[in-house]
């Protein structure tokens, strides 16, 4: 599927939003509980990386394991679909 | 003294009435009962009020309220009005008893003060629900609602042997805690047996394999009361066992990665069920103070934000008969209230602040650090970014934005609107005021949401999320396509097993009752006439017989007699004659 490019203002729009989430942390201070929240912008980052990887992931296990065409089941379809 | 009557008898009863009222009573009854039973539980049966009846030699107690019983079955009675108000419009009377009878078996499970009650109601869920996915009417329907009473009567007779051992080792029927340090073979089937109702891999699959086929009203009752139930029954009796944790992680991973790969909306949505359960069994697995809060706020949330979804969901399917993304798409200007919903909705699952997600969530995320559960905490967070991947953008992109399809869908109920519209406002108001919901949570609460820290990590987190996600748009499509699970196991291996258990008994059972019919036919032949054996023999290769003259027998002594006679009658007469 071809995706529409984004307007001038959609991008502007993102980088402000990405510019506040990040540089909030160094007016606000934020108390660290865990060893990777000293590395700046770490859940910006785990969200980039996650997602990408939770996509390509799951992309290739579908194509090589998952995926099956409709009606694999038989049962899954009706008998009149089926007849048709 | 008075006398207490269990929640659940209040509702089985209703069911009846609904059954034998007038139409246009059954929708408010079906809505009001649930409400009505709530307010009984929570003046009649404050926490430490018990019932309990003899039976045997044991106690059976029917009701024990305590603050996560009563936490549980609140939230439990409020899905299920709002679901009865949902289906308003479709005002089938098989679905309004069902429904109530299947509220009926989780109010049962959650006040069931020992096992042998919290296996009959357990019970009455298993059938109750298998008749709500058969009510989806569709052949699909009806296998998977078998199939669905098959696996949870085999979960069932687990866990049935998991109590009877556990009675004869312990003496009791009381549902206590089990000791993670003191396990035996019971308290392992007795978990076994919850976790088929959980929906733990690879014991999941009934799950995605029923509930999109049933009616969009049932789907939402089922999503909401099975694997909640089960939590629950987690929370009270396995708190602290370690194994819940990895387990979950599991659940959370596999929801969503199967989220990531649906496309038809109710699978979609069912698969995520599995990743939010994940959450809910860390929470009890850790078993700390504030996981156990966590995860019973977690299920209430989830209650409300995963019922809204299936609702909004429902209502597209309902209104365009379109039920897959593949054949979804631009459906933002004709259904935008529906849209916004479906948002609430997503951005309460997904976490975001200012919805009830973000506080539940925080608060097993927080139990998992404080725990030394690193890796949990982080694959607990991917699974997050899976969520708002699946659920808060794929889904409402290629349902409501992507390609236009120029679909004309129908008006939306408007009682279907209102269901959904009260789980959004709760959704939002438990996400504003979380006080709310921490003054009902079974231990006190110290946990506070609003830091600025975990806004601050959580906005950075999803948003960067989205930012990827638009990104590798291009990479993402949708198609119409079945997903392998382990169902495939028990689904494809039917025809496997009637060739080797079914076709190959009968198969020899056949060649043995051919070479009995053969032999008895062949000795009946033989035996029904023993002299035709002779005249057989004679008669062999002679086709033409003439019986005249095949009596040599009968003629030799006829003329022997003969030949004596007249011997004898020539001898008298010479011998006479002088």
């Amino acid at each position: 599927m071809k995706l529409a490019s984004p307007t001038p203002r959609q991008i502007t729009g993102a980088a402000i939003a990405a510019a506040i989430a990040l540089l909030l942390p160094l007016l606000v201070p934020v108390p660290q509980h865990l060893p990777w929240e000293a590395i700046p912008g770490f859940y910006a980052i785990y969200g980039v990386v996650g997602c990408g990887a939770l996509v390509v992931f799951t992309k290739w296990l579908g194509r090589v394991l998952l995926i099956r065409p409709e009606g694999w089941y038989r049962d899954d379809v009706d008998r009149d679909e089926e007849r048709a | 003294m008075s006398i207490l009557v269990p929640p659940a008898l209040l509702l089985v009863a209703g069911a009846a009435v609904v059954a034998l009222v007038p139409r246009a009573a059954r929708c408010a009854i079906t809505v009001l009962l649930p409400l009505l039973t709530l307010a009984y539980a929570a003046t009649a049966l404050p926490a430490g009020t018990t019932v309990s009846h003899p039976f045997m030699s044991y106690t059976l107690e029917v009701v024990r309220s305590d603050r996560l019983a009563l936490l549980f079955a609140g939230i439990f009675c409020v899905t299920s009005a709002l679901a009865a108000l949902y289906a308003w419009h479709e005002n089938d009377v098989t679905q309004q008893v069902t429904s109530l009878l299947y509220t009926a078996g989780a109010l049962g499970v959650t006040f069931a003060g020992d096992l042998l009650t919290l296996y009959v109601f357990w019970e009455l869920m298993a059938v109750t629900a298998a008749v709500l996915v058969w009510c989806g009417g569709t052949r699909a329907a009806n296998r998977a609602g078998t199939r669905y009473l098959l696996f949870h009567l085999a979960g069932g007779a687990v866990l049935l042997a998991g109590i009877v051992l556990h009675v004869q080792a312990s003496g009791s029927l009381r549902f206590d805690a089990f000791a993670p340090d003191a396990s035996t073979l019971g308290s392992w089937l007795i978990l076994a047996g919850f976790c088929v109702n959980a929906a733990v891999p690879p014991l999941h699959a009934w799950l995605p394999d029923s509930y999109p086929r049933a009616t969009v009203a049932g789907t939402v009752l089922l999503a909401a009361l099975t694997t909640k139930t089960a939590v629950y029954a987690l929370l009270r009796g396995f708190p602290g066992w370690e194994i819940l944790v990895p387990l979950g992680v599991l659940m959370a991973l596999y929801g969503v990665v199967y989220a990531v790969l649906a496309s038809d909306l109710r699978g979609l949505l069912s698969y995520h069920i599995i990743s939010q359960v994940g959450y809910m069994l860390v929470g009890a697995g850790i078993g700390t103070e504030i996981a156990i809060n966590g995860a019973a706020a977690h299920a209430v949330n989830n209650l409300l934000y995963k019922g809204l979804l299936f609702m909004c969901v429902g209502a597209v399917i309902v209104t365009t008969g379109r039920g897959n993304l593949a054949d979804l798409g631009g459906l933002r200007r004709r259904q935008p209230v529906l849209l916004a919903l479906y948002m609430i909705g997503a951005f309460s699952i997904s976490g975001f602040p200012l919805w009830n997600g973000f506080f539940s969530k925080g608060m097993v995320l927080t139990a998992a650090g404080e725990a030394h559960h690193e890796w949990t905490f982080l694959l607990l967070t991917l699974a997050s970014v899976g969520t708002f991947l699946s659920v808060g953008l794929k889904l409402p992109y290629f349902a409501w934005f992507g390609a236009d399809r120029d679909i004309r869908p129908r008006q939306v109920p408007p009682s279907m609107l209102a269901a959904a519209a009260i789980a959004a406002f709760l959704c939002t108001l438990l996400g504003v005021v979380p006080d709310l919901l921490y003054r009902f949570l079974p231990y006190a609460n110290e946990y506070q949401a609003y830091t600025a820290g975990h806004a601050i990590e959580t906005v950075q987190l999803l948003l960067f999320t989205g930012f990827a996600f638009f990104l590798l748009l291009p990479n993402l499509s949708v198609a119409r396509k079945t997903l392998l699970d382990v169902d495939v196991l028990y689904r494809k291996s039917a025809p496997v097993l009637r060739t080797l258990l079914v076709g190959g008994v009968d198969a020899a059972f056949g060649t043995v009752q051919a070479a009995a019919d053969w032999l008895a036919r062949a000795a009946t032949e033989a035996l029904r006439d023993p002299t035709a054996w002779f005249a057989e023999r004679r008669r062999r290769g002679s086709p033409d017989f003439d019986p005249d003259r095949s009596r040599p027998p009968l003629l030799t002594p006829l003329l022997l007699t003969i030949a004596t006679f007249v011997f004898i009658a020539v001898a008298l007469l010479s011998w006479s004659r002088p």
